[in-house]
């Protein structure tokens, strides 16, 4: 498949991928295992997580993926997007539509993916854009929450002990999921624009203070207990802001998050699509199997949308991320790298 | 036909022939009652015939334009027939057909075998006025008519360019329509411009008789309800879109004019923003974009609220509307059907109809009905308001064409919130915004400069900047392709 990617389309893409799905909800495992300086363990990684980020820069072209690494990361990035969509429509009928059956949900969501994957690549390159505004509409509502702060929540950071540091820091990782997305999507972005350097400084930085102020936000706002009784902190906080115009803020919010997920699961189709799509295939194979990954996606999101599975996948779900987001791309740069394979070789 | 050029070169060309001949060929133009075929006589006693349609034809001028061959041509220098509105053709009986319905005067020299051709036409048309749909606060107020050299000259009139290029096609096998297109050569984005050609070049039809036909071949998706060729019958307008390197088609059977390729932006500009005040046309322009969301949402998002979501109004605007809706029969899609289509009536009622009765049946539907309605119990008080505040917000769209796709537009909108509430506003907006991305107009990316984004030229868009340079559409999804912005 033949894109080419511009700066700003570049981030946005990676900007909706990180943030897209989990920014309701990554907050309450960080700070359920990381305790009061789980801030502090978010700066920490996201320092770490940053020089990840140089180092795949300068290593972006030995990113290449062979038939059975291709294999595995569609596989990955299948389930993912099948439990990421399960979580969706848990949050769904949680917050907003109880009484709806989890196949319709499913089917409201599956719909508008697969109408843009079945469109050109562009239409899903350039969709992130748009949506990516509403996140500070959910960041200037978080703020109106600011007269019941209470700054001491994050302090004294020294209750938080060795075992505190590496489950929260560990954890930490959910927010900067699907790292590998930077290595495969890099290689699009047109040759004259530069990324290395400032712009991705900014970039990070601008997503980091994002999550950070979510973080720093919600624990604020919530005592440590609470933690353990709320799943998506930002909604709980919206649900107990009053303002003049609507009772319930959260439902809007719901709402918006709805369409940035919808867009997210586009992006991460999109990222399949490329990966799949490398060599000239049929028009009509190439639809026939988007299909068959939404059809996929729908049997095994619907039987993993109870919460029990959702549970499980917010203890263990930072795991993924760092075996595909950072040892398997590692260990694929090394390998490259050793033998002196390129991107430009493998194209050749 | 065989009726000019008869195959016996030895035949007598007397006035009894002659009369034979003339009885042929009127009955080959199947004896039409404007269809004029008469004997004069022309030079040295040569008889030559003299056919025109009388209702086309500007005859006083004919008949002085003869009078002077007659007097002080002949034939034997070199050029003699040619002039501004004369020339002179070897004598083709399959041409001459059509040469008469373009309104020209044919002289048929039978000893020669040639003809004169007198090209007078007199074809009705109306005088430029107004156009009636684009009404503007400032500006000039001349639009389109159903003549070629009327558009042309208006057009040339504010572009004095020789860069100016009108070219021209006849279509329809039957009506002969000429369709015409303008560009300016140096500016014209020249990939649009040999789409538009080929696409002219494919219409093969009998009978082109609106600028809708040629608008469905132009257009790159038929079936969707965005108009991606803006429809306009305003000179300012078309000379603006010329000048940013745009094509403007025009044929002279309309008064409206396609311009492409198009945004959805453009649609929602018209010329005073270029003639009001700099603050002032930004704020409505702003206001006219915002008014789009409004028209499509804001019926979806009360029958949402008031069947799915209860819980997010204040509590106070709750319980009133709730004691409202008890008192209501029907469900809230059905409120807002009734009284959408009963806007939509009225609307359709008021277009039909004189201005004067027009009028008088929009106050009696809107006030008398729009009371009735209410006070019988089929639609709650804030439902009126719900709808009548969309309908406000879609008539703000200075294009008819978009103004009754946003109309269209929010039936879809209604129906997937009484089905779904937000879920289903929000699966509606995705497959709407993923519909405009995918738009293009004659190729051009549609929801530019949204998409491919382009910063500096959202601000153009949404802000009238004090120094307005014309800017151009990008061209391409892949931004590197495009030249400078």
């Amino acid at each position: 498949m033949n894109i080419s990617l511009t700066r700003i389309q570049f981030f946005s893409l990676l900007f909706s991928i990180f943030t897209g799905f989990i920014y309701i909800a990554f907050q309450t495992s960080v700070i359920s295992y990381g305790k009061r300086a789980s801030w502090l363990m978010f700066i920490a990684i996201s320092v770490l997580v940053f020089l990840l980020f140089i180092f795949y820069e300068k290593t972006y072209k030995y990113f290449i993926l062979g038939k059975i690494t291709s294999f595995i990361y569609v596989a990955y990035w299948l389930s993912h997007l099948a439990l990421l969509v399960a979580y969706t429509i848990y949050v769904i009928s949680t917050w907003m539509m109880p009484t709806t059956p989890n196949y319709v949900l499913l089917l409201m969501l599956l719909i508008p993916s697969l109408y843009a994957s079945l469109s050109r690549p562009e239409t899903a390159v350039n969709i992130g854009g748009i949506f990516s505004i509403f996140i500070l509409v959910f960041i200037f509502f978080m703020l109106n929450a600011s007269k019941d702060f209470v700054v001491g929540n994050l302090f004294p950071i020294r209750e938080s002990g060795m075992n505190a540091w590496i489950w929260g820091s560990l954890h930490s990782f959910t927010a900067y999921a699907n790292m590998e997305c930077y290595l495969l999507l890099r290689r699009f972005v047109m040759k004259n624009k530069k990324v290395a350097g400032w712009p991705l400084f900014l970039f990070f930085w601008g997503m980091f203070l994002m999550y950070f102020f979510s973080i720093v936000v919600v624990m604020m706002y919530f005592s440590l207990e609470e933690f353990k009784l709320i799943s998506e902190p930002i909604l709980y906080l919206l649900h107990s802001q009053e303002v003049t115009f609507a009772k319930r803020l959260d439902l809007i919010f719901v709402f918006i998050w709805i369409l940035i997920s919808i867009i997210t699961m586009i992006n991460f189709i999109l990222v399949i699509r490329i990966v799949r799509f490398k060599k000239q295939t049929k028009p009509l194979y190439k639809k026939i199997e988007i299909i068959f990954y939404h059809v996929l996606i729908f049997v095994v999101a619907y039987f993993l949308a109870i919460f029990e599975v959702i549970e499980m996948a917010r203890k263990y779900y930072w795991i993924s991320f760092f075996i595909f987001g950072v040892l398997l791309p590692v260990l694929i740069i090394i390998w490259n790298k050793v033998r002196g394979r390129t991107i430009s070789d493998s194209s050749n | 036909m065989e009726i000019l050029s008869p195959k016996r070169r030895d035949i007598l060309l007397d006035d009894q022939n002659v009369q034979q001949i003339i009885t042929k060929l009127k009955k080959s133009f199947y004896n039409s009652s404007d269809f004029v075929a008469k004997p004069i006589s022309w030079w040295n006693g040569e008889i030559a015939i003299l056919c025109f349609y009388s209702s086309i034809v500007k005859k006083t001028d004919v008949e002085k334009t003869l009078y002077f061959f007659k007097q002080n041509i002949r034939d034997t220098e070199m050029y003699w027939g040619e002039s501004i509105y004369t020339s002179v053709l070897p004598l083709d009986e399959k041409q001459l057909g059509q040469l008469l319905c373009n309104g020209e005067t044919v002289l048929v020299r039978l000893k020669t075998k040639e003809i004169i051709l007198f090209n007078l036409p007199e074809i009705a048309t109306k005088q430029t006025e107004e156009p009636v749909n684009e009404h503007v606060l400032q500006g000039s107020r001349e639009g389109l008519v159903e003549s070629f050299d009327t558009n042309v000259s208006l057009i040339r009139k504010r572009i004095r360019s020789p860069r100016l290029v009108v070219k021209e096609r006849t279509i329809g096998a039957e009506t002969k329509t000429t369709v015409y297109y303008f560009y300016m050569e140096d500016l014209v984005d020249t990939e649009a411009l040999s789409i538009v050609e080929q696409r002219l070049g494919k219409i093969k039809v009998d009978i082109i008789y609106s600028i809708g036909q040629i608008a469905d071949y132009l257009e790159d998706s038929v079936w969707s309800p965005f108009p991606q060729l803006l429809k306009t019958e305003r000179i300012d307008r078309i000379t603006a879109s010329i000048l940013e390197g745009k094509i403007a088609v025009v044929t002279d059977q309309s008064t409206t004019a396609l311009i492409g390729p198009s945004t959805f932006f453009s649609f929602y500009q018209t010329p005073d923003d270029f003639n009001a005040r700099v603050l002032v046309s930004s704020f409505y322009r702003i206001l006219r974009l915002a008014s789009f969301v409004l028209a499509i949402f804001l019926p979806a998002f009360y029958i949402a609220v008031v069947s799915f979501h209860f819980e997010i109004l204040p509590l106070e605007l709750s319980s009133q509307i709730k004691t409202d809706l008890n008192n209501i029969a029907y469900r809230p899609i059905l409120e807002a059907f009734i009284l959408e289509m009963t806007i939509e009536l009225i609307r359709e009622a008021s277009i039909r109809l004189p201005t004067a009765v027009g009028q008088t049946i929009g106050i009696v539907g809107g006030l008398v009905i729009g009371d009735a309605i209410v006070n019988a119990g089929l639609v709650s008080n804030m439902m009126v308001i719900v709808v009548a505040f969309t309908a406000i917000a879609s008539f703000v769209v200075p294009s008819m064409e978009m103004n009754s796709t946003v109309r269209f537009l929010r039936f879809p909108f209604m129906i997937l919130a009484s089905l779904f509430g937000f879920l289903g506003i929000a699966l509606g907006a995705v497959i709407l915004l993923i519909h405009l991305l995918n738009l293009t107009s004659l190729t051009r990316p549609y929801f530019s400069p949204i998409i491919p984004i382009a910063p500096k030229e959202i601000f153009k868009t949404l802000f009238r900047f004090p120094y307005f340079k014309p800017s151009r559409q990008a061209e391409s999804f892949s931004p590197k392709e495009d030249k400078k912005l």
